[in-house]
């Protein structure tokens, strides 16, 4: 049996912190529960084979930056294919619709545009740190934040048109 | 509620007690064979590396132990990872390393295609990778993998190159890869040295050895690398990547 590096526990306690919220941030990015589950898994894998290389002070942005860049990669090879999943049904129709609507529109985001919403809306994360995962000026990421919430509004509801900037 | 607050508590309602997700023991037994795999490739392109060195009749300059490998919690010396998600970043600069250990650390290394010199974004669509190197005040080093355009031949010679005191070398390989060495007047005082190696299938591998000097010997002088170490890096095996997941169009041919 191979014996564990003596970093591991630490990267086992890294899995658990971030697993959860990596999930959500893929599944936001990918519109699928088992997309999600893989690219995370992925993403884990990768991190686990190059932790010892790793910052321990960057691990946190390196770690999304490697979630975010594999969302793009299944999001290339599935060619844009719009995917909506099998939103679970808890109760009252009208909550259900909303979700699907959301999910729906997420559909016709790109990849970076659901990248921007997911880490500055679900992972909460500061403008600043969006733009060193995302590779990005923190001008950009405004701006782009700023177009993908416009756009997820017109998609929500298409008669209402979309603010030129 | 705004868009922003429903998109969030949309997605907190739909992911919040979802189950599933990979598991601890799935994800480190993942990583562990890839570690494992990893390791074995390093050295086994270390292996190859030398064996078509020697079929070319270079001299390596250093010996089989400088192989780099990946370096586990307190080993080796580590390569710094530009492009995050892809590791042919790490993989350019252990080749480099290998062939030029005299060298100090990239100063970047980045994907590129066919219509760009800069960056582009997305590394799996690349179509060029570049890795660049200070290797003194005055010479600067860029190493370069492309892959062939489509439809459009690789200039695999000396033609239209060869310069009246800049000499131009080609050697055919038994592989069927094609090395040429050569050099030009890049600017007002800075001389290139070229090596390109364009295999059989029209992937192309070169360093762009810039030196600034004022005439082409006193470049020759001041330049601290060699073509044999150019020569040797040009043929290294790992110096590969991916094929583009979406190929970009290809640019007109030069006029």
């Amino acid at each position: 049996m191979a014996k564990a590096p003596r970093w591991e526990p630490a990267y086992c306690e890294f899995f658990a912190a971030r697993q959860r919220s990596f999930l959500r941030t893929a599944y936001a990015m990918l519109g699928t529960w088992s997309a999600a589950e893989d690219a995370t898994q992925q993403t884990f894998v990768a991190l686990y084979a190059r932790w010892p290389r790793i910052s321990p002070d960057k691990v946190d942005a390196y770690a999304r930056r490697v979630l975010v860049n594999t969302c793009f990669a299944v999001y290339r090879r599935r060619g844009r294919e719009v995917l909506v999943d099998h939103v679970p049904d808890r109760g009252a129709t009208e909550e259900h619709e909303e979700r699907l609507a959301l999910l729906t529109a997420l559909g016709q985001l790109d990849a970076r545009d659901r990248a921007v919403l997911a880490l500055r809306f679900l992972e909460d994360l500061p403008v600043v740190d969006v733009a060193q995962i995302l590779d990005l000026p923190e001008g950009t990421v405004k701006s782009q934040t700023s177009r993908a919430l416009a756009r997820l509004q017109t998609a929500l509801n298409p008669t209402r048109k979309e603010p030129t900037s | 509620m705004n868009v922003a607050e429903h998109y969030r508590s949309t997605l907190d309602e739909l992911t919040r007690d979802r189950p599933g997700g990979p598991a601890l023991s799935a994800v480190i037994a993942g990583g562990r064979r890839r570690r494992r795999v990893r390791r074995t490739a390093w050295v086994g392109a270390g292996v190859a590396a030398a064996a078509v060195a020697t079929v070319a009749g270079v001299s390596l300059a250093q010996d089989s132990s400088s192989v780099a490998v990946d370096p586990g919690p307190s080993g080796r010396p580590s390569y710094h990872d530009f492009v995050a998600g892809s590791e042919v970043d790490e993989t350019m600069q252990a080749a480099v390393a290998d062939r030029l250990p005299e060298l100090g650390a990239a100063t970047d290394v980045y994907p590129s295609d066919w219509n760009h010199t800069e960056p582009i974004a997305d590394f799996a669509d690349a179509t060029e990778w570049h890795a660049l190197y200070d290797v003194s005040g005055t010479e600067r080093l860029r190493v370069v993998m492309s892959e062939a355009i489509p439809g459009q031949p690789v200039e695999a010679g000396c033609d239209g190159i060869e310069q009246a005191d800049v000499p131009c070398r080609r050697d055919e390989l038994p592989d069927g890869s094609v090395v040429t060495r050569s050099g030009y007047l890049l600017g007002a005082s800075t001389y290139r040295f070229l090596t390109v190696r364009v295999a059989a299938d029209g992937f192309v591998t070169e360093t762009l050895d810039d030196v600034q000097a004022q005439s082409w010997p006193a470049a020759e002088a001041s330049r601290q690398l060699t073509d044999a170490q150019t020569t040797a890096l040009v043929q290294d095996p790992t110096l590969t990547f991916p094929a583009p997941v979406h190929t970009p169009p290809s640019p007109r041919p030069q006029a």
